[in-house]
């Protein structure tokens, strides 16, 4: 517990801390985690999408509840490398060293405050998914427009809020994270660590732009 | 001398007597006439002969009478006639009645003179029951509630003989019919005659069409009869709503499409407004599209208030160029998020607004935290 509150709120310290080589179980399990709380905020929407689509498709529920969670979980561990490598990348044009696997640490660690925003999401999601009303669709592609319209009530972009402020969050703990890494500045680090940031927020905020 | 008298009056005799004598011979009959010219079933009538004495003597008429076997005579008026003059001529008129069959009768006029002679001349009359042909001429297409059309009636006389006082009506329940009736008059053997009537039914009915007339004094009664249905007019006006979108601002609904004429006549004062359960509302508590063509199009947009969930009808009013009033109803779905909606409040917003704050505080105060120097 003090290991994770000193990531949280003194992560300098805390990379400063880490024994050579770093670790790659507990940012993967911190990721895992991660991912298994975004399936279980999966779940409600998956439901309520059935629920949405005629009685023969009920029957494949089961499936895709399945297919949600592992899916959340596949997603994330993805998303993970994919943000480790454009901030390795990023940083190699900076003159940064290290080992990718310090990278891929770092970034791992930097999901304990996103798991704690995506908890929260999921309470907000489920409550949402419980006072919802849904009437059944003609055709599967209004589906899309339905969750949609489903996340512009209040708690559906109070759970989007959430999750870009965590990862805010994240993104702190990733600069000095890439920052004892890969040994860059602390500019060239924000700037390593803004790309993939800028990238998650504006695809979080995109279901809202039309 | 008086042997020369006896002698004188004996000649004298000789040569009236046969003089009376000839008179008999000399009375014909020059006229006969029957009205009306055919009779129908039941009718009366009159017969008339008319004799004529062509001789130079009067001829004296005992009595004057007619018998027929099937026809029914009213009347033999003439147990006495009197003398007829030479040169004159009489008229006999009898009144019949037709109780027979169609067909031809003969009846009998016999004239009885006093010396004890009679003449007999049987007389043609004729039976025929044919009625009047009533037929609808000209209708509209298809009948609508509350639009007047007009309907043409045409009569047929297909007798050969004319009626006289020909008068054609309409009627209907819940139809409503201008003018109550025309008027013909005489209608000469296998002549017709058309007439216009403005109807306006309120409802499906059967119309009623009697023609009146008469054959001689006797009066007649032809009958038809038109059903009027209503059906959708084929070359009517047909707007219809597409491209409908819902949208829910605030607390009402905002509905936008369009509405296309697909009809074949223009659609007149188009307006558009929701329908119960639907409370319309400002901006747009009802369209007005104006007059539509055929193949025309226009956009439109209401607003109202309703509960979620319902199904809201969307009210199109508009006319027709005789000012007949048409509406139709198109139900749309409000459920305002394509198929998912949140009952009333998912939640105060306050609470929400507090879990937002709260997490940015914290994570604010994490990161700040963070880059303090030691």
């Amino acid at each position: 517990m003090n290991r994770i509150l000193s990531l949280l709120t003194r992560p300098q310290d805390f990379f400063e801390g880490l024994e050579t080589p770093w670790p790659l179980r507990g940012p993967a399990l911190v990721v895992l985690a991660t991912g298994l709380l975004a399936g279980a905020t999966a779940i409600p929407v998956t439901r309520l999408t059935f629920e949405m689509l005629p009685a023969e498709a009920a029957a494949y529920a089961g499936i895709g509840l399945v297919a949600a969670v592992v899916g959340a979980v596949i997603v994330t561990l993805v998303l993970w490398v994919v943000t480790a490598a454009i901030a390795h990348g990023l940083s190699a044009l900076f003159g940064g060293d290290g080992a990718f696997r310090r990278t891929l640490a770092a970034i791992g660690y930097g999901y304990v405050p996103m798991a704690i925003g995506t908890a929260i999401s999921g309470i907000l999601m489920w409550q949402l998914v419980a006072t919802a009303r849904v009437e059944p669709v003609a055709d599967p592609l209004q589906i899309q427009d339905a969750i949609t319209g489903l996340m512009s009530d209040p708690l559906g972009q109070a759970a989007t809020v959430v999750g870009i402020l965590f990862l805010l969050w994240a993104a702190n703990i990733w600069v000095f994270g890439l920052r004892e890494a890969r040994t860059l500045s602390t500019r060239h680090a924000l700037i390593c660590v803004a790309v993939p940031v800028a990238i998650q927020v504006i695809m979080s905020a995109s279901q809202y732009l039309g | 001398m008086r042997p020369l008298v006896l002698i004188g009056l004996v000649c004298l005799a000789l040569v009236l007597v046969p003089a009376v004598q000839a008179g008999t011979a000399d009375v014909a009959v020059t006229a006969t006439a029957v009205d009306p010219a055919v009779l129908m079933r039941g009718d009366t009538g009159t017969l008339s002969v008319t004799v004529t004495n062509t001789g130079t003597g009067p001829v004296e008429i005992s009595r004057a009478r007619l018998s027929v076997r099937d026809l029914q005579v009213l009347k033999n008026p003439y147990p006495s006639v009197g003398d007829l003059g030479p040169g004159n001529s009489r008229t006999f008129t009898f009144t019949i009645r037709a109780d027979a069959q169609d067909g031809y009768y003969y009846p009998k006029f016999e004239l009885q003179f006093a010396t004890g002679n009679s003449l007999r001349v049987p007389v043609l009359v004729r039976v025929d029951d044919t009625d009047l042909l009533l037929s609808v001429t000209e209708q509209p297409e298809s009948f609508y509630a509350g639009k007047r059309e007009a309907v043409a009636v045409t009569v047929g006389n297909p007798r050969s003989s004319p009626v006289t006082g020909v008068s054609v009506s309409l009627r209907g329940e819940g139809v409503e019919v201008t003018p109550t009736s025309r008027f013909i008059g005489t209608l000469a053997a296998d002549a017709r005659s058309t007439v216009i009537f403005n109807i306006t039914p309120s409802q499906a009915a059967t119309l009623d069409i009697r023609a009146i007339y008469y054959n001689g004094p006797t009066l007649h009664q032809a009958e038809n009869t038109l059903p009027i249905t209503f059906q959708t007019p084929k070359k009517a006006a047909a707007p219809l709503l597409s491209n409908i979108e819902v949208e829910k601002t605030g607390g009402a609904y905002q509905v936008t499409g369009d509405v296309i004429n697909a009809g074949l006549k223009t659609a007149h004062s188009v307006v558009i407004t929701a329908d119960t359960p639907g409370k319309p509302v400002d901006p747009f508590r009802l369209y007005v599209v104006g007059a539509l063509e055929p193949d025309d199009f226009s956009s439109f947009e209401v607003t109202f208030e309703a509960e979620a969930g319902d199904r809201v009808p969307l009210l199109v009013t508009y006319t027709d160029a005789d000012g007949n009033a048409f509406e139709r109803r198109v139900p749309v779905e409000i459920s305002g998020t394509g198929g998912a909606a949140t009952e009333g409040e998912s939640g105060s917003v306050l609470p929400v607004a507090a879990v937002i704050v709260l997490c940015a505080v914290a994570v604010a105060g994490a990161i700040a935290w963070s880059w303090k120097k030691r």
